[in-house]
């Protein structure tokens, strides 16, 4: 699967962690022979089935019970794919067997079903600035060849193969820098060479990608036949590249793997020394730049899904596992659901169906005001039904402890996103570590961050005793991202704009007056990079000749009220003058004039 | 009873549909529900609920009961190990502290403090206790409850989370300390109830309170009983009054030495030392690293207050070792992990956590699961139980374990009559199961003696061909047939080169071990005439046996055996300097030398025997459970399982989901090919893909521009006029997609440029 997508590999260094053992194995090795090596030390277990791992990994099956023997259930293009591969890669046998070294890191600890570090955790290529519009017409351009093949009753495995070719050919015409790119992970004499050729192409690429879509554009425009006639000369120009230089490409890997981890370093380097380059087109071309939260959802209740059946599937298979869930909480292990998708609704069910006679508290971790001692409040106000006070958390905590140790009665605890924001703190997950360790509480928790699990140190983590499942359910995060904080730049600043009018309208024509002057004079500054705030003097100023203010005690009034409600924000600058600066972006302050012009 | 039902379920619709609605609010974050009715904890055994029609609900009832008298048993010798562990450990710690106070008095005595020796370091113990951090909670506890058993009822626990302040931290102090009243039985009511949050906590106040303390206990007749008020939940209640010195040391324990602040800890140590005189105080610190951070957190005025004592706790591998040795080497219990699972638990240990606490739930889960998940696991009890289960069993429970594919593979090398019984005869199967069971009995019986027999052969071998540990051997076992492994047979070239006191001493080990089973007695016999044969070997053992007489002396002296050899090599060696023979010709005399026929010495052919004896031995005993009929009942082999369960890649799911949702949808629509990006896919793969092709900034516009491009294909992307008004509900897509990205973490905004996100994750594939 590596192999393939190193053949295929578009831009940058597909990087596979390799043993030191495995690294020195290979530099001494001078005749490669057939057999694949692995380590002493982390063969003990490899995997059970000895299926050859299919060229893009698939979940073995959906149904699968404990106990009944895995089946590989792949589907048939697979076959199809690999007798392709076989084609493709006799010439290449030799050099595989180079590749399989390298990749026969197995462990036990290794998912063999699931997907490889190597997928997952990669390290930083270098990125062109087209290179999205670029893909995105490759692929809308395959479609289109596809519908095309099949019109003309080709084979779909031909046409297929052509728009790989074309589609690597398509970058070796495009621009000859992105060769560049592939050659200096491997020979590290032309890397520097190729890196100080590139900048000034890079640039030019940088500006221009209008031109880019100009070009698709045209390509379109041509139709079909000169798509046909750029296929052809894909395909003999791509043949030099797959052919001839890949092999050279892997010789040369051969000779420097040694030099491939300095390379490594260095690509790291090279990758975070050029400054991002993107286009400088705004979301303001746009003729809606922002939807509101009511527009979004009216529009997306018209969008398509084509995989409901799939996902209500994926679904009902997660709901089988409740009763194993009820078994493990039961037996003080605690429940945590990862995978893509929103799992709200899935522990909604849970709870719907398993928890009916038990107490259960729910937890929105993704509600942006939660706060632990809400949460304690919740315990122990609602179900031990003890309003006292406590001084801190810690009491509080120990009055539940005991307290629901003499009830003797379950409490279920369902945290949706244990990783939101206000629970990521080392103090509340401490103190939900210590709520998991209380007798009868049974903790379900689910988590979406990608760096979720970086919450809990060792110590902790084994606090929970947490039982992991992965419950992907491809559900999208609807209320998850609801709140204000979460969703981009098209809603960001909607709350913060209600607000802003609320509270100004219960101010002073006068204030008003003086935040108005405020807003005025950072729209005119709204260009200046350097444009740190109003100095104070200047605003005192502006605000006397408006007969706003008659000295600056009333403006230092006024402007506390402001800051009280965070409307503005005020620093020091390097020469100690007091700056005032209102913290919203430019967009929201311009439709805040909007509003008060009407 | 229908109308009932027709009720019930439309409630139930009803509640579907507002299943997420009751959670969703914008001004709380907190939901309680809670039940009517009282509920008792939770039993599991309420969820081995049968998963097909061919186990009965009682089954599952005797299968979970079995599950949990076996875990019993597992914990219960954890539990007594673990007390055993730390034992010499902790004797040297309580004389520590038994004899750091063991003259303190107090101050009215006048002339018993003149006479004592002055203490003016505040006596402290370090305790390493190694990088296992889980499982120090634990030993401290453990600690702790010695300590108030044997030496002072004033144990005080600190960890650091507890004590930013050195407020907080005397608070802790005093309020743990003064948490345990004295009660003497006879005036128990006149105690008056103090109450912790109002004490100042401040040393003065801890001084009066022992003083009160020590005079209370020297009132006549009153038996001391101690009683803890604090939540003594797991501790286990104490045997009886205790007799403690007159004053018992105050010990405080700091758990997490390394997270404690300095200047706290350096405060609190210099009022310590102002109150040594008062107060008979005795420091622990816990310390998961080295000494040295004592002296990193402590600067030396402050280290000077102290007398240190290093105690060194046993690496938590010497442990884990002793757990595994205990609970999974050895024929009491009767699950097994498979090799690949056991693999597992262990290389979480090794290279993950160093945790014993850990391995355990590891441990308890494959128990649990096995018996949760297995039907077969019925009969993994003791063989006694098994043997009256099987008489109980179901027909369709026996179609259970005909189903079983270890039990196939035994059918298939039966004659086909017994076949044709075996598949269909139930009496006959149920013999066959019996007589299954007792085989299994008797190889796991005899597996472990013989399996620690082969590890003390291998043992010390240069290179160990078959590992260090006898765990390592375990997995190797478990895993095939060990004596076809190539590591067997480089073990046995090895042995082939033993000494012969080395080969006396382990064949007495050997022996000793086979002797505890009762089915290799015939092993031990030969065994011992073996080693009886050795003893008579004498001293003459390391000459060659003489086959041929004819040969002339000449030779023999050359072919002596090797002690001979070597002096003689020596000797000749010695000549050549004096005769200055050539590198060349001495190179030439070894060679000659080498070709000349070895001949065995008697204990070379003895040792062949012993070696033949023991392979034959191995080749008896130790084959792959894993080829036996009814493997299945006893071993856990689900890594698969455990390691989803332990070990999870959350994001390595994500990313996969992502790049390739095919793998969980399993629609051919969303089959991805290399690299491309078709617009079946999800909207938010799609997205992803995309951003992948970007650097550290991301340009919204473009990004728009580009996912629409890819759902509606070019063509329609063309004219300006929908770049300029996208379609809406593409728009909703595209910020739903993003906003998902954003919230799993993929990128974030950022001010650097108008609208432009940041990438948070590297590399693109």
């Amino acid at each position: 699967m590596d192999r393939k997508s190193k053949k295929s590999s578009v831009k940058g260094v597909s990087v596979t962690f390799v043993g030191n053992d495995d690294v020195m194995n290979h530099i001494m090795e001078e005749v490669a022979d057939t057999k694949v090596r692995k380590s002493k030390v982390h063969t003990l277990a490899p995997s059970e089935s000895e299926v050859p791992t299919p060229s893009r990994p698939v979940r073995t099956s959906r149904k699968r019970v404990n106990y009944t023997e895995l089946k590989s259930t792949r589907p048939e293009r697979d076959d199809k794919e690999e007798e392709e591969e076989e084609e493709m890669e006799e010439d290449e046998s030799d050099d595989e067997n180079e590749d399989d070294v390298l990749e026969a890191v197995s462990e036990v600890l290794l998912d063999r079903d699931g997907p490889l570090g190597t997928a997952v955790y990669s390290f930083k290529a270098n990125k062109r600035s087209g290179k999205m519009a670029q893909v995105a017409a490759q692929s809308a351009d395959r479609q289109q060849a596809k519908s095309t093949a099949i019109k003309r009753k080709h084979k779909r495995r031909i046409g297929q193969d052509k728009d790989d070719s074309d589609f690597s050919s398509d970058q070796s015409s495009d621009d000859d820098d992105d060769f560049g790119d592939k050659d200096d992970m491997n020979s590290d004499t032309s890397s520097e060479r190729s890196i100080t050729i590139k900048r000034p192409k890079r640039a030019s690429h940088a500006a221009t990608t209008t031109k880019k879509e100009q070009q698709t554009k045209r390509a379109t425009a041509k139709g079909s036949s000169a798509s046909q006639a750029k296929k052809g000369d894909g395909a003999s120009k791509g043949a030099t590249p797959g052919g001839g230089v890949r092999k050279s490409k892997r010789t040369a890997a051969k000779d420097d793997v040694s030099s491939m981890q300095s390379n490594m370093a260095q690509e790291y380097f090279v990758a975070h020394a050029g400054q991002a380059l993107t286009s400088d087109h705004t979301l303001s071309r746009l003729d809606t730049p922002q939807m509101g939260s009511g527009q979004l959802a009216e529009a997306l209740e018209s969008a398509p899904n084509s995989y409901t059946k799939e996902m209500r599937e994926l679904f009902e298979e997660h709901c089988a596992l409740f009763n194993k869930w009820m078994y493990h909480l039961s037996n003080d292990f605690n429940i945590l659901l990862y995978g893509l998708g929103s799992k709200r609704r899935l522990l909604e069910e849970f709870r719907r169906r398993q928890l009916k006679d038990y107490t259960s508290i729910v937890v929105n971790g993704y509600f942006p005001s939660l706060t632990m001692k809400s949460i304690l409040n919740a315990i122990s106000d609602d179900v031990i039904d003890d309003v006292c006070n406590h001084r801190n958390m810690a009491d509080q905590l120990e009055f539940i402890e005991e307290k629901l140790d003499e009830m003797d009665e379950p409490l279920f605890i369902l945290i949706h996103n244990l990783d939101g924001s206000m629970l990521r703190g080392s103090k509340v997950q401490s103190i939900l570590s210590k709520l998991a360790q209380v007798n009868n509480v049974h903790i379900l928790a689910s988590i979406d961050h990608i760096n979720a699990p970086l919450v809990w140190d060792q110590e902790r983590s084994s606090t929970f005793r947490w039982m992991w499942y992965d419950v992907t359910t491809f559900d999208p995060y609807t209320d998850e991202t609801s709140y204000e904080n979460s969703l981009l730049v098209q809603q960001s600043g909607m709350l913060a704009l209600s607000s802003l009018t609320h509270v100004l309208r219960s101010l002073t024509p006068n204030a008003r007056g003086i935040f108005n002057i405020l807003v005025e004079f950072q729209m005119e500054h709204k260009d200046d990079g350097t444009y740190n705030g109003m100095s104070f003097q200047e605003l005192y100023q502006k605000c006397r000749e408006a007969f706003l203010v008659n000295s600056d005690l009333t403006l230092r009034a006024q402007l506390t009220e402001f800051r009280d409600h965070k409307l503005i924000k005020s620093k020091k600058s390097l020469d100690g003058m007091e700056l005032l600066s209102i913290p919203l972006d430019n967009s929201t302050l311009i439709e805040f004039q909007q509003q008060e012009e009407l | 009873m229908l109308e009932v039902r027709l009720t019930q379920q439309k409630l139930e619709m009803e509640d579907r549909e507002s299943t997420c609605e009751a959670t969703t609010s914008v001004s709380k974050g907190c939901f309680v529900f809670k039940s009517k009715k009282r509920r008792k904890p939770l039993y599991p055994g309420d969820y081995f609920i049968p998963e097909s029609k061919s186990e009965t609900s009682q089954d599952c009832k005797l299968r979970y009961e079995t599950g949990d008298t076996q875990w019993e048993l597992i914990n219960d010798d954890i539990e007594s190990l673990q007390a055993d562990v730390n034992k010499t450990l902790f004797d040297d710690l309580l004389n520590f502290i038994k004899n750091a106070q063991a003259g303190f008095r107090l101050d009215q005595d006048l002339d018993t403090s003149r006479t004592r020796s002055r203490l003016k370091e505040i006596p402290t113990a370090a305790f390493v206790t190694g990088v296992n951090v889980t499982d120090h909670h634990d030993v401290f506890t453990k600690l702790a409850s010695v300590f108030q058993e044997r030496v002072s009822p004033h144990v005080v626990c600190l960890m650091s989370r507890d004590c930013t302040t050195l407020k907080g931290l005397m608070g802790s102090v005093v309020s743990q300390l003064m948490g345990i009243e004295y009660m003497a039985s006879e005036d128990e009511d006149t105690m008056p109830e103090v109450n912790m949050k109002k004490v100042p906590c401040t040393f003065p106040v801890l001084q009066a309170w022992y003083k009160d303390n020590v005079q209370k206990r020297k009132l006549p007749g009153s038996t001391a009983t101690f009683k803890s008020p604090r939540r003594s939940r797991k501790r286990r209640s104490m045997s009886g009054p205790v007799s403690y010195p007159e004053c018992p040391p105050i010990i405080i324990v700091l758990e997490d030495f390394e997270g404690f602040k300095a200047v706290v800890i350096q405060d609190f140590i210099h009022i310590c030392s102002q109150y040594l005189e008062k107060l008979p105080l005795v420091l622990t610190f816990g310390i998961a690293t080295s000494v040295t951070v004592i002296h990193r957190l402590l600067p030396q005025s402050v280290s000077s207050c102290l007398s240190i004592e290093k105690f060194q706790a046993q690496p938590s591998s010497i442990y884990l070792s002793k757990v595994i040795d205990k609970v999974l080497l050895t024929a009491k219990h009767p699950l097994k992990l498979g090799s690949k699972v056991f693999q597992l638990l262990l290389d979480l240990f090794l290279y993950h956590d160093f945790s014993v606490m850990n391995f355990v739930q590891g441990l308890q889960y494959a128990v649990l699961d096995h018996y949760f998940s297995q039907p077969l696991s019925i009969l993994c009890c003791r063989y006694g139980d098994a043997i009256n289960r099987t008489r109980n069993l179901s027909h369709d429970q026996l179609e259970l374990f005909r189903q079983a594919s270890s039990f196939r593979r035994y059918v298939d090398g039966r004659p086909a009559s017994d076949q044709r019984a075996l598949l269909l005869d139930d009496k006959h199967m149920k013999k066959t199961l019996q007589e299954l069971l007792k085989q299994m009995n008797e190889y796991h019986k005899a597996f472990f003696p013989v399996l620690e027999c082969l590890h003390i052969l291998s043992e010390g071998l240069p290179y160990h061909p078959l590992g260090k540990q006898m765990r390592e051997l375990f997995a190797m076992a478990t895993e095939g047939d060990i004596f076809a492994t190539e590591a067997y047979q480089e073990a046995f070239k090895f042995m082939k080169m033993l000494a012969r006191d080395e080969l006396i001493k382990k064949m007495t080990m050997c022996e000793e071990s086979l002797s505890r089973c009762e089915g290799l007695q015939e092993a031990r016999f030969q065994l011992e005439t073996l080693q009886a044969k050795m003893e008579t070997l004498g001293d003459t053992c390391n000459q060659p046996v003489e086959i041929d007489s004819t040969e002339d002396d000449e030779e023999e002296v050359d072919t002596e055996g090797s002690k001979q050899n070597e002096h003689d090599t020596e000797e000749t060696n010695l000549r050549g300097r004096r005769e200055k023979t050539t590198l060349h010709s001495l190179q030439q005399m070894l060679m000659s030398n080498a070709k000349k026929k070895r001949r065995m010495t008697p204990y070379e052919i003895l040792r062949n025997e012993i070696l033949d004896f023991f392979d034959a031995l191995f080749r008896e005993y130790l084959p792959c459970p894993k080829n036996l009929p009814l493997h299945e009942v006893f071993y856990y082999n689900n890594v698969s399982e455990i390691r989803q369960r332990l070990n999870a890649p959350p994001r390595a799911a994500i990313q996969t989901a992502l790049s390739n949702p095919n793998y969980y949808l399993q629609n051919p629509d969303c089959e991805t090919l290399e690299e491309g990006i078709t617009s079946s896919l999800p909207d938010v793969c799609i997205v992803y893909k995309l951003h992948l092709e970007c650097g550290r900034l991301i340009n919204i516009y473009d990004w728009l521009q580009a996912f629409m491009t890819v759902i509606q294909g070019e063509s329609e992307t063309d004219n300006a006029d929908t770049a300029k008004k996208p379609d809406p509900v593409l728009q909703a897509r595209f910020i739903r997609a993003v906003s998902e990205l954003q919230f799993l973490g993929f990128i974030k905004p950022t001010r650097r440029k108008t609208d432009h996100v940041a990438r948070l994750t590297w590399g693109g594939c």
